[in-house]
């Protein structure tokens, strides 16, 4: 999940529709209401009035019929001489009571359809998102729609780890293979990490092309980390030493997993590898929502590290 | 509609919420602190007369028979009058696309409810025992007897219950992306902690928009007959008795036309300073004053209409209650000044300096013409109420009244229970629909 | 070319009843008259409300077709003659008709004073011929809400002639529910306050028009002009469909007919049958005498 901010009310509304061209859900935020021109064209039919109306007719025909009840029924009085069941003296509060339970009925129904009140969501964490009632406006789409996003001019991405999803809660391909527009808020567990200002981190792209130095500071725990998540994630495929010497390639025989000591992979700008974590390479799938941003770029250290170390002649010592 | 300031083109979305916003967090000003301090004590004096009545019943007010109504039933068709311009501002002008609306709805709702609040008291305070107040309401009692349906009382019951519950949750419903804009702007843990509870969780989300303009317009909607309906059924309190200047069947729109004139009038007198005071006379423009006005003059010339009826059939039926009603009792009986003052003055006279254009549109013209009309539209309540229950049928019966203290003490309070209660409004509430207007900044209608 | 055909049938029908029985015949004719009358007027304050507003969806919709109707409103003193012998006061009524015709001709020429200033002038002339020409028909009944009553009738029906001769935009179909709505409030008004009231020489005109035939009649009415118009024009997808607004629309116009058989026959007992040859016959002559509904540019 991602919540994108952009400049403006136009600037949104094109965003969004564009990525719903695209097949990505996308849910704008704004300080007032927007409407895009598909919508003026052809608006969604609604259920509330619908269910307003019910009501009117509930709350009506209960008046009248308290009123008749009351006064041709249980307890008939001569009042003025006129007969105790009078239609037209009981078109007011008919009247009255259809509007009432209308009226209670709507606001219930608004507030039931827009899940309030409910006080503390995950977005709210994310700083600035509150002015989306003031003059600030975003939008929340799939990660994969990142690079679009960049694309398209946001200024600014947040992204939501969803620890469901680790755990498995949360069915991500269902979720994008939505394409209506209107997103499912993250649930509860969802927290908001890594305020990514800079397409340099998020997507290892600078300029016209990939970034050649690790954005972030390559420190000892990263390489640690990196280690970690290269051999859970990477080492099956690709082979504890970066080799892909393993089971997997063995038996793809046509398309193997390359080694990721070769001179080529070397030569690439670590923008490029990070990119083939994020979006995948070839038959190789993306590992974005298994490894957040910052374990990207530890993966990609340590890959660095092991083709640094699996490059040193034998006669080499270890420096004194 | 609305004129920008220069400095707020830049980032007039912002520029617009401070404006609105930033008012709720500054401490009063010294002229706030004075009125805020009288009215609270004229709702001090409105708590006296209210006890004083219960405790001393209606012996206290100076109704007798014949005229069993006077200032209390005055006062409540008054105020509700005053209410219904409030709602037709607010909802029937979304039914109609108006955007002029949208810089006043929110003060217009405000007035609608506080003006309600103020004639609900007065159903319950003339009842002689208002502890028993709750047999309007049909549930199985003891006694077995239940309220009558053929009577105009208990209608009333139901109509104004429901007219101010439906005013104050379209006030609330659509305050609720303001009170998420102010819980955004304010800093401060309790005043932020308040708005953020009331905005309920607000988010802002375009499925959450879309839904929302759907049950805004159907709350319009409903509203709008409801302003009409509400009105006419108190005027049934007066035409579904027989009493000769009670008895016409003109009167629900009658008094429907003569709400919205003394409801526009009370909006123009709140909007003219409030305007001034808040510097926000780009946001409520001369163009809002012309717009006001004009409804005003028409509201005006209907309710000129049902005079003219009135007054003609009057004479023409020749049925003598009807002609002496209308032709001696109140031009020339107990209480001509204030019918005179109704029909030339405040009703007939003050609306047509409203055909001009500068009139219209000059703050310090209008002014004066609004009070003349509420205080006309008092006027005209009062002489239907009293004008006629003083001289109906036999002559025997005849009988004057004259306000006592407890009366007058009760009307001067309501006006001062409404000002405190508007103060109030100033104070903490975004007086604007910014939402509304950033609307209309992005996309004009 | 049909509508003449059909005048000329009607009339026809009409003055053959008019030798046999010339009073129900001029009964039935000032039926026929109120519901032309209301029908014009209508569409005059239609026009007014038009141009005073300058509202899109007449400026650039309906106003043809309403000023058409507009522009037959001098023709109605010529309808008016044969009831001028037992008009109340021959002289009212000539004052009324030429108020209204004069404003039908200037209004195309100066619409913005004569809309504003032409709406209280036609609220009062309308209400003062009705009270003359049909509520004096009982002269003991006064109603105040009378005139409002014939106009907010007429309005409807007028609102549903532009529909058929135009189609609508959805802002003529909305205000054609408020026309529904605002009639079913006023005719509600006058009978509950009349009923409750109790007063005999009130209730006397009521009860003439509940009895027998005639409360089937105006349960008719209210059905053809509210019952079943509201529902079908309340729902979004609904209001905007044309066929929707053509049945409101006939209905509106049925339905008003009947309200002025409702209003006036009661208080001479006519048949029906002349009241149709009436109706027919006024109806197809204004509706005929129509000037082709002009479509070039207003000039502002």
């Amino acid at each position: 999940m991602l919540l994108a901010e952009f400049d403006g009310p136009d600037e949104l509304l094109h965003a969004a529709r564009e990525l719903r061209e695209k097949g990505y859900p996308a849910e704008t935020y704004s300080p007032f209401a927007l409407e895009s021109e598909e919508e003026l064209e052809a608006p969604p039919r609604p259920w509330l009035p619908w269910l307003v109306g019910i009501a009117f007719v509930l709350g009506a025909v209960t008046a009248y019929l308290v009123q008749w009840y009351v006064a041709a029924r249980d307890y008939p009085l001569d009042v003025g001489g006129k007969p105790p069941h009078s239609p037209l003296a009981f078109v007011p509060i008919t009247f009255e009571m259809g509007i009432l339970a209308a009226a209670l009925t709507t606001v219930v129904g608004l507030l039931a359809g827009m899940r309030l009140p409910r006080l503390s969501r995950p977005e709210f964490e994310v700083e600035g998102f509150e002015d989306a009632s003031v003059d600030r406006f975003f939008l929340a789409t799939h990660e994969r729609a990142s690079a679009t996003l960049w694309l398209l001019g946001a200024k600014r991405i947040v992204a939501f780890t969803l620890l469901a999803l680790l755990v498995g809660g949360c069915d991500l391909q269902r979720m994008t293979d939505q394409h209506r527009p209107g997103v499912r808020t993250p649930p509860a567990r969802a927290i908001p990490t890594n305020e990514i200002v800079d397409p340099r981190i998020a997507e290892g792209l600078e300029g016209d092309g990939f970034v050649r130095e690790i954005p972030i500071p390559v420190t000892r725990p990263l390489l640690e980390r990196g280690r970690d998540r290269f051999e859970v994630f990477c080492a099956a495929c690709h082979g504890v030493l970066g080799n892909g010497d393993t089971v997997v390639a063995d038996r793809m025989a046509l398309r193997r997993p390359r080694s990721l000591l070769e001179e080529e992979v070397r030569k690439e700008p670590v923008g490029e590898l990070y990119s083939a974590i994020a979006h995948g390479y070839g038959l190789m799938t993306s590992y974005a929502a298994q490894l957040p941003v910052e374990d990207r770029w530890a993966v990609v250290a340590y890959l660095r590290a092991l083709q640094v170390s699996q490059s040193v002649p034998a006669d080499r010592g270890a420096p004194r | 509609m609305i004129e920008l300031l220069e400095r707020q083109k830049e980032r007039p979305y912002a520029a617009l919420t401070d404006e609105v916003i930033a008012p709720l967090a500054e401490p009063w000003s010294p002229l706030g602190h004075a009125l805020f301090v009288a009215t609270a004590a004229g709702t001090g004096i409105l708590a006296a007369a209210i006890f004083w009545t219960f405790f001393h019943g209606i012996g206290a007010w100076g109704n007798n028979q014949p005229v069993a109504w006077a200032f209390g039933i005055t006062n409540f068709v008054f105020w509700i009058g005053i209410g219904h311009a409030g709602t037709f501002i607010s909802a029937f002008l979304v039914l109609l696309n108006q955007s002029w609306r949208t810089s006043i709805n929110r003060l217009a709702e405000a007035m609608t409810i506080f003006a309600v609040t103020q004639a609900g008291l007065f159903p319950l305070l003339h009842l002689g025992r208002p502890w028993f107040f709750y047999w309007l309401f049909p549930y199985p009692a003891t006694m077995r007897v239940w309220p009558n349906w053929k009577s105009a009382l208990p209608w009333d019951f139901a109509a104004v219950s429901t007219y101010l519950t439906v005013s104050v949750l379209f006030w609330y419903v659509g305050m609720l992306p303001d009170l998420a804009a102010a819980r955004a702007r304010l800093q401060g843990g309790l005043r932020r902690r308040i708005y953020g509870v009331l905005a309920l969780g607000w988010k802002g989300s375009g499925s959450d928009w879309r839904l929302y303009k759907v049950a805004y317009v159907l709350l319009a909607g409903l509203a709008t007959p409801l302003v009409i309906s509400v009105h006419s059924v108190v005027s049934l309190d007066f035409a579904t008795g027989v009493v000769p200047g009670w008895h016409s069947t003109i009167f629900p729109p009658y008094f429907v036309a003569g709400a919205l004139f003394s409801g526009f009038a009370m909006v123009l007198t709140l909007v003219i300073p409030v305007r001034k005071v808040f510097g926000i006379e780009h946001l409520i423009t001369a163009e809002h004053l012309d717009k006001l006005s004009k409804m005003l003059l028409l509201t005006g010339w209907c309710v000129i209409y049902s005079y003219v009826i009135e007054f003609f059939l009057a004479w023409k039926s020749g049925e003598p209650f009807d002609r002496y009603t209308h032709f001696v009792a109140w031009p020339l009986g107990p209480y001509w000044p204030v019918f005179w003052f109704m029909m030339i003055a405040g009703n007939v006279v003050a609306p047509q300096f409203l055909w001009s254009r500068r009139v219209r549109r000059s703050p310090v013209a209008l002014l004066p013409i609004c009070l003349m009309v509420n205080a006309g539209m008092w006027a005209e309540r009062f002489m239907i109420v009293a004008g006629s229950l003083s001289r109906d049928f036999l002559p025997s019966s005849w009988g004057e009244y004259a306000p006592s203290v407890t009366d007058l003490a009760l009307l001067f309070g309501t006006f001062s229970f409404f000002g405190f209660l508007f103060l109030l409004f100033l104070r903490f509430v975004p007086i604007v629909a910014v939402s509304e207007l950033k609307e209309e900044v992005h996309a004009p209608r | 070319m049909i509508a003449w055909l059909v005048c000329a049938f009607a009339a026809v029908a009409l003055v053959s009843s008019w030798i046999v029985d010339p009073a129900s015949a001029e009964i039935a004719y000032l039926a026929a008259f109120a519901f032309v009358v209301s029908t014009a007027l209508g569409a005059l304050t239609l026009a007014m409300i038009g141009r005073l507003t300058e509202a899109k969806w007449y400026m650039e919709g309906a106003r043809p077709a309403t000023e058409s109707i507009v522009a037959t409103i001098p023709l109605l003193a010529v309808l008016f003659v044969p009831l001028a012998l037992h008009a109340p006061s021959l002289a009212r009524s000539i004052v009324y008709l030429a108020i209204w015709a004069a404003l039908a001709l200037a209004l195309p020429r100066w619409p913005r004073p004569v809309s504003a200033l032409g709406l209280p002038v036609l609220a009062l002339s309308l209400t003062f011929a009705s009270f003359d020409w049909f509520m004096s028909l009982d002269p003991d009944f006064d109603s105040s809400i009378y005139g409002v009553y014939v106009w907010s009738g007429g309005f409807l029906a007028a609102l549903g002639l532009v529909v058929l001769l135009r189609g609508s935009p959805v802002a003529l179909a909305k205000l054609l529910l408020t026309a529904s709505i605002f009639w079913a409030y006023i005719a509600w008004a006058q009978a509950l306050i009349i009923w409750i009231g109790g007063i005999p020489r009130e209730t006397a005109w009521l009860d003439a028009r509940g009895a027998g035939p005639w409360a089937i009649v105006i349960l008719l009415v209210v059905v053809a002009k509210f019952a079943v118009p509201l529902p079908l024009l309340l729902p979004w997808t609904w209001k905007r469909r044309f066929p929707v607004q053509a049945v409101v629309a006939v209905l509106a116009l049925l339905g008003h007919a009947l309200d002025a058989c409702w209003l006036v026959l009661p208080a001479r007992r006519a048949p029906a049958l002349v009241s149709v040859a009436a109706f027919a016959a006024l109806a197809s002559f204004l509706f005929a005498s129509r000037p082709e509904p002009s479509t070039e540019a207003v000039p502002s």
